[in-house]
């Protein structure tokens, strides 16, 4: 199930991690931290990626409830990584200003 | 006694157009139970209804005569659907050893046709070559029942005819509810044919019967 649930969530990090890098580009003028990134892939990269997922994988679901995977355990858990990376990433940043 | 599904009063509305009126149906392991129909006539709602990922109000489905929830369903039953729904960018190896049990894996890397493919990725693999491969691992899988919605499409005559021998041969271990709109080859391996129409569930005696009920032309080839 592991192996599964890494493979749902790399697939739906790409997207986050291409958000985040498309957020940081173009409010380059506005001088985004590494802080406010780290947000916003922890919060709305993540709800976007799920987004961007139904829009594009939405068939790839069922290969999941197949295997009695659902959603719903597909979901939290990416938004629980996602939300410690940010953490970890705000910390560090913090303790190294 | 073999094991059965039974799904009861599975009723489906989309605003004022009913797609499905009360449909009960059994399956039992062993069975190749056929549902024809025209397209939009609800065959994939019912499917997703059996499979758990649509709510039908006061559908009740029981496995052995135990009703069971809609999360107890995915462990019994297994759904084929219609679109591709493996993920593209693994290999057909990793595919196999991440998505099968290690004791069922030889039964998919061994199964005819695969051996050429385990190096590919699967959304380097042709349509038909993604469905028989879908196939196949849903086959492995450690369901009792599986829903089958158009297995036949895309796919060459030659894979056709694996197709048709794999579920016969799996059809000992298992329950099969298939569709497909190559009746032809559906009606070759079912027990038992229905044709769902204006949202019910019809029993299917002979071909005349098709021609009747207006699923096929007059001069269908048969």
């Amino acid at each position: 199930m592991s192996r599964l649930f890494f493979n749902y969530y790399l697939d739906t990090i790409k997207f986050n991690l291409i958000f985040c890098l498309a957020f940081y580009i173009v409010s380059s003028f506005l001088r985004p931290t590494l802080i406010e990134i780290s947000i916003l892939f922890g919060t709305c990269g993540t709800f976007l990626s799920f987004v961007i997922y139904k829009y594009f994988n939405n068939i790839e679901y069922y290969f999941y409830l197949n295997k009695g995977i659902s959603k719903l355990y597909l979901k939290r858990n990416t938004f629980l990584i996602n939300i410690v990376i940010s953490v970890i990433v705000i910390a560090i940043s913090c303790t190294t200003k | 006694m073999h094991d059965k599904i039974v799904a009861e009063n599975i009723s489906i509305a989309f605003g004022t157009r009913e797609i499905l009126k009360c449909v009960n149906l059994t399956c039992f392991i062993g069975e190749i139970l056929a549902i024809l129909g025209r397209n939009g006539t609800g065959k994939s709602t019912l499917f997703n209804v059996m499979f758990g990922t649509f709510n039908s109000k006061n559908s009740l489905i029981y496995y052995n005569d135990q009703p069971v929830s809609c999360a107890e369903l995915k462990s019994i039953i297994g759904f084929h659907t219609q679109q591709i729904m493996l993920p593209k960018n693994l290999s057909v190896n990793n595919l196999i050893e991440m998505y099968i049990d290690p004791s069922k894996q030889n039964n998919v890397f061994y199964a005819k046709g695969v051996h050429e493919l385990q190096a590919k990725k699967v959304g380097k693999l042709s349509l038909g070559q993604q469905r028989y491969l879908q196939l196949l691992l849903l086959l492995n899988l450690n369901h009792k029942f599986l829903i089958l919605d158009e297995p036949f499409s895309m796919v060459e005559p030659l894979v056709r005819t694996f197709v048709k021998e794999l579920i016969l041969e799996y059809k000992q271990k298992k329950g099969f509810i298939i569709t497909d709109h190559y009746y032809l080859d559906v009606i070759e391996i079912a027990n038992n044919v229905k044709l769902l129409k204006d949202g019910n569930l019809i029993d299917i005696n002979s071909f005349n019967d098709l021609h009747d009920l207006n699923y096929l032309s007059a001069n269908a080839i048969l």
